[in-house]
């Protein structure tokens, strides 16, 4: 990999992120936009975790003997019960390595 | 007395010291659960090549995982330069809409931090920048620079230890990133329209990945927008 690829790469990546926070840069949203804007947050973040939960690459990791699915069923669960980032995130992590054990042992 | 002292509390907690180092550590747990990221980040520069300076460049100015990662493996395969550019365009693309939320507290800030705050848009910050009320400059340059010192730390290790740490994929590290994801964009679920707009993208974001479509982040989050926007109006039609 050349230092010419890397500083595109760097480029890339800090104008996909700068952009729109440049004052400069006047847009004008249609209105229905700025009312998605405020749904960014759950929809983008769930965006990310669905390709993880599912996929390993470009592989499938199926269902039934995918610990991902059951973890974050577990999580869900418990993040709505306990009402504690911290404390499911490490339940929900105890339960994932418990399921991944009885699944490969 | 009493009530004077409570002020005192109140206005510390809005020092620009105080809401840096809040930020600082409220990123933590996502600082922490990306430790085998960097450190796979950087051996597996090291395994694709790279010399020791372009190893600690690809953390320290691209500082995006996912695009890290791919892009290595890319080279690794013999893609076209072309072809990296427009994969990582496409992949990392969602930073569009993290901006666009974003605008309205950012831009009005000095270039400098504008600058700073830009180059330090990750997943991790902008989910810590979710509730409104975070969305003050100093608190996000605190977990941003947090977070970033440790991306950059991490990777360092890795490139070090690149051929005496074993293949952490082994061990499903990435489950730790979902886990505090999910337990962040669940308190936020409030109303039908919410909950519809993340049904949506769960679904419509496996169907593009399985096949694989470019872009499928940002393309079924906006559809995950779009259809709480959409159930919104039913409700209000009602």
């Amino acid at each position: 990999m050349s230092w010419f690829m890397i500083l595109g790469l760097a480029a890339i990546v800090f104008f996909n992120r700068y952009y729109f926070l440049e004052p400069k840069v006047k847009i004008k949203m249609p209105l229905i936009m700025n009312k998605m804007l405020y749904y960014s947050a759950p929809c983008l973040l769930t965006a990310i975790c669905i390709p993880v939960i599912f996929f390993d690459g470009d592989h499938f990791r199926g269902m039934v003997n995918n610990p991902y699915i059951y973890a974050a069923i577990f999580c869900v669960v418990t993040a709505i019960y306990l009402k504690k980032v911290l404390l499911s995130v490490i339940a929900s992590l105890g339960f994932f390595y418990f399921i991944n054990f009885l699944i490969n042992y | 007395m009493n009530f004077q002292l409570n002020q005192t509390v109140e206005f510390s907690k809005n020092k620009p010291s105080y809401l840096f180092l809040r930020g600082a550590v409220d990123i933590l747990p996502l600082s922490i659960s990306i430790i085998p990221w960097a450190i796979l980040a950087g051996s597996m520069a090291i395994h694709a090549g790279l010399s020791f300076s372009k190893a600690l460049a690809m953390s320290g100015l691209v500082f995006a995982g996912a695009a890290q990662l791919v892009s290595l493996s890319m080279v690794m395969e013999g893609a076209s330069v072309f072809t990296i550019y427009l994969t990582i365009f496409f992949l990392t693309a969602q930073h569009f809409i993290y901006a666009l939320t974003l605008r309205n507290d950012i831009s009005i800030l000095s270039l400098p931090k504008r600058l700073s705050l830009g180059f330090l848009l990750t997943d991790e910050l902008f989910a810590v920048s979710a509730p409104l009320e975070k969305r003050r400059s100093e608190y996000l340059l605190g977990a941003g620079l947090s977070f970033y010192l440790f991306w950059v730390v991490f990777s360092l290790a890795g490139i070090l230890l690149a051929t005496v740490i074993p293949n952490l994929l082994n061990y499903h590290l990435d489950f730790s990133i979902i886990a505090i994801f999910i337990a962040m964009i669940v308190p936020l679920c409030k109303g039908y329209p919410v909950v519809a707009g993340v049904l949506t993208t769960c679904l419509s974001g496996f169907l593009f990945k399985l096949y694989q479509i470019e872009g499928a982040i940002l393309l079924s989050g906006l559809i995950g927008m779009l259809a709480a926007v959409l159930t919104e109006k039913i409700r209000m039609g009602e």
